[in-house]
């Protein structure tokens, strides 16, 4: 195997972007760019305890109505819609990074979900998901009688 | 192969192994996703900072290179373990080389829902004029 040394160039994107605008400039046929792969799926955590668990995704820039959220048992589905903003007429998208489209992540959680009890907020472009145990399903102390 | 993930796997008794950096310093530097959008008028940068807030994001302009760093923390549980992770505190940071076309004096940006949109107005000199053409009295070549 063969490994190629580049030398780090902190100045690479600058170089980059300033390309793509000079030759923007020059050529009105500039092309829509990808120049990273974006995540395909935006980023989870989850943290759980014995009764409760909370599930937090990197969702920036989508408006929370194009999200929707489903518990099932122990398994909270998210799934939404990141829209591109429509460009106006003389408006040219010269990079794209930011990941578009739809995107749907499911998790599995260390017990069965209170549906009635999940509560669901968006700051920052950050969901948060809080998460409660069924009353059925939660751990119950049993006294022992004596015999 | 990278195993610095391996710290989280449920298996993991501590639950202070996934506790954030404290100090700026020791928070991992990543580059955020852009969009450049050209009109007419300006160009159009949205930067995507998730989790972060208006008071840590830092804009600056020196020797027509923009500089845009941002902080995002991550929130505490302390009564749960974290059981799955794929991101967390961490510091973006990213330069662009701004042309010549561009009005420093008038860069303006907002922080909404997770996006940096950074407007960059055209100065100008740089917007386009109409030219008007003249009949040539002989011919010439334009050269560049």
């Amino acid at each position: 195997m063969t490994l190629s040394v580049q030398r780090w160039n902190p100045w690479q994107d600058l170089e980059q972007l300033r390309d793509e605008m000079d030759r923007f400039m020059k050529d009105p046929t500039a092309v829509v760019r990808r120049t990273f792969q974006p995540d395909e799926v935006p980023r989870l955590n989850l943290w759980a305890g014995e009764t409760e668990a909370v599930v937090s995704l990197e969702i920036p820039g989508v408006d929370p109505a194009d999200l929707e959220l489903t518990v099932e048992g122990d398994v909270l589905t998210i799934s939404g819609d990141r829209k591109a903003a429509e460009l106006p007429e003389g408006h040219q998208q010269l990079r794209h990074e930011r990941p578009t489209g739809r995107f749907t992540r499911t998790v599995r959680i260390p017990f069965d979900v209170n549906s009635e009890r999940t509560d669901a907020a968006c700051e920052n472009g950050v969901l948060t998901v809080h998460l409660y145990r069924t009353e059925e399903s939660s751990p119950r102390k049993i006294e022992i009688r004596r015999s | 192969m990278n195993t610095s993930s391996d710290c989280c796997t449920p298996s993991a008794e501590s639950a202070t192994c996934c506790t954030p950096a404290r100090s700026s310093e020791q928070l991992r530097t990543v580059s955020p996703h852009v969009g450049l959008v050209e009109s007419p008028e300006n160009f159009r940068l949205q930067v995507n900072l998730p989790g972060v807030v208006e008071d840590s994001v830092n804009l600056s302009v020196e020797n027509s290179v923009l500089t845009i760093t941002a902080e995002a923390g991550e929130p505490e549980y302390p009564n749960l373990r974290p059981l799955h992770r794929e991101f967390g505190a961490r510091k973006f940071e990213r330069r662009f080389a701004l042309g010549d076309s561009i009005d420093l004096s008038a860069i303006d940006a907002t922080l909404n829902d997770g996006v940096l949109e950074v407007t960059l107005p055209r100065s100008q000199k740089a917007m386009p004029q109409r030219i008007e053409v003249r009949r040539a009295k002989h011919n010439q070549a334009i050269t560049e």
